[in-house]
């Protein structure tokens, strides 16, 4: 039921009117605004790379080195988590300093059915693409052939 | 708390940029608040026992604890944390040096203050080879790196923010403790010098080097060190900060200032940096360039000898996993010997030690210091 209700709700990420989009899209070639876009991407361009890799042999703290690497993706992820949630935070900040509403309403705040059931959604949808790595394999348990080995799909190509 | 001080020559993170060095601050903190101390835990609980009942004694060196807990999975996620730690670090700050650079550039050129500072840099100076071996700290491009040409100041604007979020703030907020800790010592071993001419070597960005500028201002104060990048810097920081202080690209080991010049040479955690060569030139240099009667202190981190095989093992962390590697080295070198070898007489020299000016301030004020080791001090007296 809630998905027939879904279908009939207007995607909040489309675009209100695609001509209009469209149209937009054309204009910016010849705006000054664009101008600027492309002179400070020429800026970035100029930019100097600072060196990111320091030299020396990196010590191999687990049996697997490609645990290694996990471990840093790892790292690399609580960071940005925590860089978000300092954004979150500069957000709700600047709300309470322009006077559009207090933080604490949004300790306070219990969303209706409407956004409750588009957060639901939404939340759904991201824990599908995170375990989307453990469910795979079970697409091929569920369909009408096995799935071949590599080798039996170069046979396959090969004939 | 991110409390460093915002000079003009320090870089200026955007908001994103900011939130990840707090956030590798914050790291580190937990790291060495929580993590870290579970070592000795994993070491007296786990490790210890496993060996003494395979071997039927104790480890005997830190060289042999480290075997044994280079393969507890403990101390290997502390390692592999506080590695990525360091490497997130450079690599939050190079994102805001990499935006800013040529906003630090243009205020590097200025002199605020109209100070009498001065910058030397060599036409071919040659970076010796322990720097370029693997670079130091894990600090990308090293300590001489010149990403952005001849009038570079990108390493030493890298290692000014940097330096700051490693030590978790514990260098103070101008990164000048380790200066303070020495300016210190020596007013309470040798009461009432007045310095006129002070060196400070290896100074990278001269926090400790302003220090002693400002603690005596009448003295002739120079920093060196073989990054272009660090004392070019370091030349244009003194500037915004109105202190007056003269720097140069030099090596250590073979400076051009005249014999008995100097009335205090220091240096403040630099001789791990260098080489079993290297540290025997330096010391000589520094009987060459003191005057009679003179100074040397060289601060550095705790030796070997005296120390138990775990705290030891502890200590060598950077050494093997921060590329401070000749840092192994010299924990076992005898340092007194190195100085007398350089010239100076063995009732003249010793290996004496301070606690840090930080540590000794909160004492003071009836606070718990954070860290109350206390750090090595070679000491000569010409």
């Amino acid at each position: 039921m809630e998905r027939t209700q879904k279908a009939k709700r207007k995607d909040p990420f489309k675009p209100a009117k695609k001509k209009a989009a469209g149209k937009r899209t054309k204009k910016l070639g010849k705006t000054p605004a664009n101008k600027v876009a492309k002179s400070a991407k020429k800026g970035a361009a100029k930019r100097t790379p600072m060196p990111r890799a320091a030299k020396g042999k990196r010590p191999q703290y687990f049996e697997d080195p490609a645990v290694d690497k996990l471990h840093l993706m790892v790292m690399a992820l609580i960071e940005e988590l925590s860089v978000t949630r300092d954004r979150l935070d500069t957000v709700e900040r600047l709300i309470e300093r322009h006077g559009l509403f207090q933080v604490e309403e949004i300790e306070d705040y219990f969303p209706d059915l409407k956004a409750d059931g588009e957060r639901s959604g939404r939340r759904i949808a991201y824990i599908r693409r995170v375990m989307k790595g453990i469910t795979d394999e079970l697409e091929n348990l569920h369909g009408q052939e096995p799935a071949m080995e590599f080798d039996e799909v170069v046979d396959v190509i090969s004939r | 708390m991110d409390t460093q001080t915002r000079h003009p020559m320090l870089v200026r993170g955007k908001h994103d940029e900011l939130s990840r060095q707090q956030f590798v601050h914050n790291l580190r903190l937990c790291l060495a608040a929580d993590v870290m101390p579970g070592n000795r835990t994993v070491y007296e609980q786990r490790v210890k026992p496993a060996f003494r009942k395979k071997n039927k004694r104790d480890p005997k060196n830190r060289h042999e604890v480290r075997r044994e807990m280079s393969k507890d999975p403990y101390y290997r996620i502390f390692s592999a944390s506080q590695r990525a730690s360091q490497e997130m670090m450079w690599d939050s700050v190079a994102d805001s040096v990499e935006r800013e650079l040529p906003e630090l550039k243009k205020r590097a050129r200025g002199n605020p203050h109209k100070t009498k500072g001065t910058l030397r840099i060599p036409k071919n100076f040659k970076v010796p080879s322990y720097h370029t071996a693997a670079d130091i700290h894990l600090q990308p491009g090293g300590y001489h790196a010149t990403p952005d040409g001849g009038d570079s100041i990108a390493a030493g604007a890298l290692y000014d923010r940097s330096v700051y979020l490693y030590a978790i703030g514990g260098m103070g907020n101008m990164n000048d403790d380790l200066g303070k800790t020495m300016i210190g010592f020596y007013q309470e071993r040798f009461p009432g010098e007045q310095p006129k001419r002070i060196l400070d070597m290896g100074c990278s960005v001269g926090h400790s080097t302003l220090a002693w500028a400002q603690a005596y201002p009448d003295a002739e104060v120079h920093g060196l060190d073989c990054g272009e990048g660090m004392v070019r810097y370091a030349h244009a920081r003194a500037r915004n900060l109105g202190i007056n202080a003269h720097f140069s690209q030099q090596n250590a080991e073979k400076t051009d200032f005249p014999d008995n010049h100097f009335d205090v040479v220091v240096s403040h955690i630099m001789l791990h940096e260098t080489s079993s060569t290297a540290i025997n030139n330096i010391i000589r240099e520094c009987h060459r360039i003191l005057r009679p009667g003179r100074v040397m202190m060289h601060l550095d981190l705790m030796r070997d000898q005296g120390m138990k095989p775990f705290d030891s093992f502890m200590m060598d962390w950077e050494a093997y996993n921060n590329n401070e590697t000749f840092l192994v080295r010299l924990r076992d070198m005898d340092w007194k010997k190195i100085a007398v070898d350089a010239g100076f007489k063995p009732n003249k020299c010793k290996i004496d030690g301070s606690m840090m000016n930080i540590s000794k301030e909160m004492i003071k004020a009836g606070q718990e210091p954070h860290y109350t080791a206390s750090f090595p001090i070679l000491v000569g007296r010409k």
